[in-house]
């Protein structure tokens, strides 16, 4: 109940925050040098199509005017159309998008699902072979930059070993696509029964998975260690050890209390494997939306683009609207 | 009669890169069963220090150099982290100033009482919860059925120091180490928790270290007095005769400043500023009234003034007949 | 202990700023990955004045008939699919890399500290001047509801690339950070004694912000000028990897492991490795020297 009322709550304030959002996204059509109308419709439009689109946009209109009609259309799910595919965006968004939820999700769980674990160990046993090679990691996972990295493991996995499928996308071509059920093709095969589909599938997954993950996993252990090791020298956790408490319930205190901060860490992964996704996608050929976006500001594709930025922004904005709702269930101090 | 502690020679520093900070310079102390024992002082002096080494406690950068305490027959110092945990919270409790902080913020109290209660007794966790209602009960938390519940946020302070209290005496512990029980309480909060530690010390004949700048809490509740300077037991005897005829010119300034806040609350603020005197002679001489050539050059042992009453003075027995005004 | 200084004649000065010298000495020899990370600047700021003149070919030219070799005595790290010597162009690259992100930086740093300091100094006040502050943050905060590189991705993409676009768009993305650090030193600095005295001597509040708080405010940020830098390096290379950034064939970090991405396919993988080590060190060693100024400014960690 007390949940549900601070989940109203915090749904409220998602509203404000993506009006501002779609504000700055409409405005950032209006970044383009020249003709918005023009620009948008792309190279190969006729005089019609560009007409067409400045009455859609409402060009000779006033701005607020402008963005009513952008809003609008958006809720009803017209994000313009795409010159390049020539087919509406949206077409384009619900094709593309499964594949770029499962790459994110997936390495987003592998990192929580490893990175907090090696976190509470390495906050544990101080002064390991295992600290010191972690240690090393954490500096150049910060450092490296993914897309390289991907190339890197394609080059050993691939080109000189041959033990995985090259960066050709989510399946080999030879395989039949599975039919769609989710759109994320591993799971699709998973739900079909395809095991030969699964099996490429997952294959196809593991590198850019890898990559993502080694590069942005770091940051959960980092906090994990940090906090844990904060943890174990807080007042109740020394308390509960001068009371003799097991050595298992004392680690315990301490990982529950570390928890609501390493959540909002974890928000930030996220935020930032959308980010990474784009470069990796675009490393393996991957076919979702971030190597839409891509291709879209390659061939100034404007209203892909446009759409692409919005839906971001408001993949970040429910990411961490996850984050606070998490952390009111596993913190009893934050008020309704 | 074998004392239940013997703290003998405990030296103690805090290890920085830049070098040492001895912290505890040779304690010596001793508790007898059954009795309650005040230990005052300002603050660093090293009271909360020696009450985490009594326990083995300390660990890096905190390094215990010399010393041996002997508990209940056994040498707490030589001992293994899960050889401890069987003494602790079992044989010696501890409660800590600021009490919220030592539970855990996201465990129910019931909860944290019962992980206590199961550390050392093979009961049920539906046994242990059990046991907590009946140990908040024992402490004087109105509706302790419900208050298992609480967490720490939603109780007061007073509260959460009789949480703490009732986690201490769970098993009826020999020694209790109730380290400031009262800092940041009301005065009539802590008046009543004083009062349910010693009821409660009594019922089980633990003996108790109460450690507390306040002089007049230990004269109340105490049959003995050590008084902490500068990593050090100064001087240490029977209340009364301490009360009386304080042989440290320290103790006589503790109690005349104790005076002199109940007068006029004007508490004399002083600190330990000459902690680097203490390599050659006396740490108190740059402070002390008395002091005399001898104070700068050596260290005054801690040497009996009468039967049971010692002080770490070269002029004791002057300042304790009042022969000299300190 | 920190020396006292007295006086503050040009003598004592001097003494003062020798003995903080070798103060910075003792904590840098205590830290390898300090020293490391001032090599790395050293050398990329030796190598952006300097690169494209030592380097033994023309980091733009092809030459002709010599694709795809793998390195050797002729051609250190080998040549591309182009036959441009990659060694040469691994050299030049930090020109454009750091002019890019030293004027980005520069440009996050002003803006950054300024906006920190009003919305920092006037938080909490009244009337106008408060509802600056309060939209600054806020501001600030719906920058950051975009993840950081398709916000980039973005900007340039819709004012095209290039590298003065690719300079606004970094520019305008790392603003918040040095805001936000700001904003934190100003709120300490601001309740110091010295600006309760600054405003007993009549000062105007403005001068107040801007001649008394600010110089005493600028250490976080300063301490993040590095590490800046390098996250600014990082950008550039994943914008240009992309071709939304530097144009081919400039020589750049990113634009070359592009141009070497379908030989790391074929085994060729000298045309991406080397750019890449060169990107990931440099972006390492900017990082390093920020945690080693960071560390120093820090009085608990300097001993």
């Amino acid at each position: 109940m007390r949940f549900a009322k601070y989940a109203g709550r915090r749904l409220i304030f998602l509203v404000p925050q993506l009006f501002v959002v779609s504000i700055i996204v409409f405005f950032l059509v209006r970044l383009l040098p020249g003709d918005p109308a023009f620009l948008m419709a792309g190279q190969f439009a006729t005089e019609e199509r560009i007409e067409e689109l400045r009455s859609t946009m409402g060009l000779d209109q006033p701005l607020y005017d402008q963005y009513a009609r952008y809003v609008t259309n958006v809720l009803q799910g017209d994000f313009g159309h795409s010159w390049r595919t020539s087919q509406p965006v949206i077409e384009d968004i619900k094709q593309r998008l499964p594949a770029t939820l499962e790459l994110v999700l997936l390495t987003g769980f592998i990192s929580v699902a490893l990175g907090i674990p090696i976190g509470i160990y390495t906050a544990v046993k101080k002064r390991g072979i295992a600290d010191r090679v972690l240690f090393g990691y954490g500096m150049l996972a910060g450092s490296i930059p993914d897309f390289w990295l991907g190339l890197i493991l394609i080059f050993v996995f691939f080109s000189l070993t041959g033990i995985l499928p090259g960066p050709i996308g989510q399946l080999d071509p030879i395989v039949s696509t599975p039919p769609r059920i989710t759109g994320a093709i591993a799971l699709d095969a998973l739900l079909g029964g395809h095991w030969e589909a699964f099996k490429s599938a997952v294959l196809h997954l593991i590198l850019p998975v890898a990559t993502l993950t080694l590069v942005y996993m770091t940051l959960i252990i980092k906090n994990t260690r940090t906090m844990v090791e904060e943890m174990m020298n807080s007042d109740f956790v020394q308390h509960a050890r001068a009371m003799g408490f097991k050595r298992s319930i004392q680690l315990r205190y301490a990982v529950r209390n570390a928890l609501p901060p390493v959540v909002t860490v974890v928000g930030i992964v996220f935020w930032f494997l959308l980010g990474g996704a784009v470069l990796v996608e675009t490393v393996f050929a991957w076919g979702g939306l971030g190597q839409y976006a891509v291709e879209s500001v390659i061939s100034s594709d404007y209203a892909p683009l446009q759409a692409f930025v919005l839906l971001a922004a408001v993949f970040t904005l429910l990411v961490f609207l996850l984050v606070d709702l998490a952390y009111f269930v596993i913190d009893p101090r934050i008020k309704t | 009669m074998e004392p239940l502690l013997a703290v003998d020679d405990v030296r103690v520093s805090f290890e920085k890169e830049s070098g040492a900070v001895a912290v505890l310079n040779g304690v010596d102390l001793s508790v007898q069963p059954g009795e309650s024992i005040g230990i005052v002082g300002e603050s660093g002096a090293g009271k909360t220090v020696l009450v985490r080494t009594i326990l083995n406690l300390l660990q890096e950068p905190w390094k215990v150099h010399q010393g041996q305490i002997r508990f209940d027959g056994e040498d707490l110092l030589a001992k293994q982290e899960e050889e401890l945990r069987q003494i602790r919270g079992v044989k010696i409790a501890l409660t800590s100033p600021e009490p919220r902080k030592q539970l855990n913020p996201l465990v129910r109290v019931g909860e944290q009482l019962a992980h206590g209660i199961r550390a050392h007794r093979k009961i049920t966790r539906k046994e242990a919860l059990e046991l907590a209602v009946e140990a908040l009960e024992s402490v004087g938390i109105p509706d302790p059925h419900l208050r298992v519940r609480s967490y720490p946020h939603e109780l007061s302070g007073g509260m959460c120091q009789r949480v703490v209290i009732a986690m201490a005496l769970s098993h009826s512990p020999k020694l209790l180490l109730a380290d400031e029980p009262t800092a940041g309480l009301d005065v009539t909060i802590a008046r009543q928790i004083l009062d349910l530690m010693a009821e409660l010390v009594h019922e089980f004949g633990s003996s108790l270290m109460l450690v507390s700048r306040d002089m007049g809490v230990v004269a109340h509740y105490c049959q003995r007095v050590a008084v902490m300077y500068a990593g050090q037991i100064v001087e240490v005897g029977e209340t009364e005769v301490f009360y009386g005829a304080a042989a440290h010119p320290y103790s006589r300034h503790l109690l005349r400043a104790a005076r002199a806040a109940r007068d006029d609350r004007r508490a004399a603020a002083a600190t330990v500023e000459a902690r680097a005197a203490a390599a050659h002679g006396c740490a108190y001489t740059p402070r002390c009234p008395v002091a005399i050539t001898a104070c700068e050059q050596s260290t005054p042992a801690l040497e009996p003034v009468e039967d049971g009453h010692a002080a770490r003075c070269f002029r004791r027995g002057e300042v304790a007949r009042g022969e000299v005004q300190a | 202990m920190t020396t006292l200084v007295d006086g503050g004649g040009p003598q004592s000065r001097k003494e003062a700023a020798a003995a903080e010298f070798r103060n910075f000495l003792a904590f840098a020899r205590r830290r390898p990955g300090f020293i490391f990370g001032l090599c790395v600047v050293v050398v990329t700021v030796f190598l952006a004045i300097c690169g494209p003149y030592i380097a033994p070919y023309h980091p733009e030219r092809a030459l002709p008939g010599a694709g795809l070799q793998p390195p050797s005595g002729q051609h250190w790290m080998g040549t591309d699919v182009s036959g441009m010597d990659v060694f040469s162009r691994v050299i030049s690259a930090p020109r454009i890399d750091l002019a890019i992100a030293l004027s980005a930086t520069l440009i996050a740093f002003v803006g950054g500290v300024l906006l920190g300091v009003v919305s920092g100094f006037y938080a909490g006040a009244r009337g106008i001047p408060r509802v600056a502050s309060e939209a600054i943050m806020r501001g600030a905060d719906i920058l950051q509801a975009f993840p950081v590189f398709i916000f980039a991705l973005a900007l340039v993409g819709f004012r095209g690339p290039g590298t003065e676009n690719v300079i606004v768009a970094l520019a305008f993305l790392n603003i918040p950070y040095f805001l936000r650090v700001t904003r934190g030193a100003v709120f300490q600095v601001r309740e110091r004694p010295f600006i309760e005295a600054a405003r007993c001597a009549g000062n105007k509040e403005v001068r107040i912000a801007f001649v008394h708080v600010m110089p005493n405010a600028l250490g976080p940020a300063l301490a993040n000028v590095s590490p800046g830098i390098g996250f600014a390096i990082l950008l550039t290379a994943a914008l240009s990897f992309v071709g939304a950034g530097v144009p081919k064939p400039t020589p750049e970090w990113g634009s070359m492991i592009s141009i070497g991405a379908p030989n790391m396919m074929t085994g060729q993988w000298w045309t991406a490795l080397f750019p890449g080590l060169a990107l990931g060190i440099t972006v390492l060693g900017y990082a390093l020297v920020g945690d080693g100024i960071r560390d120093y400014m820090d009085p608990v960690n300097r001993r």
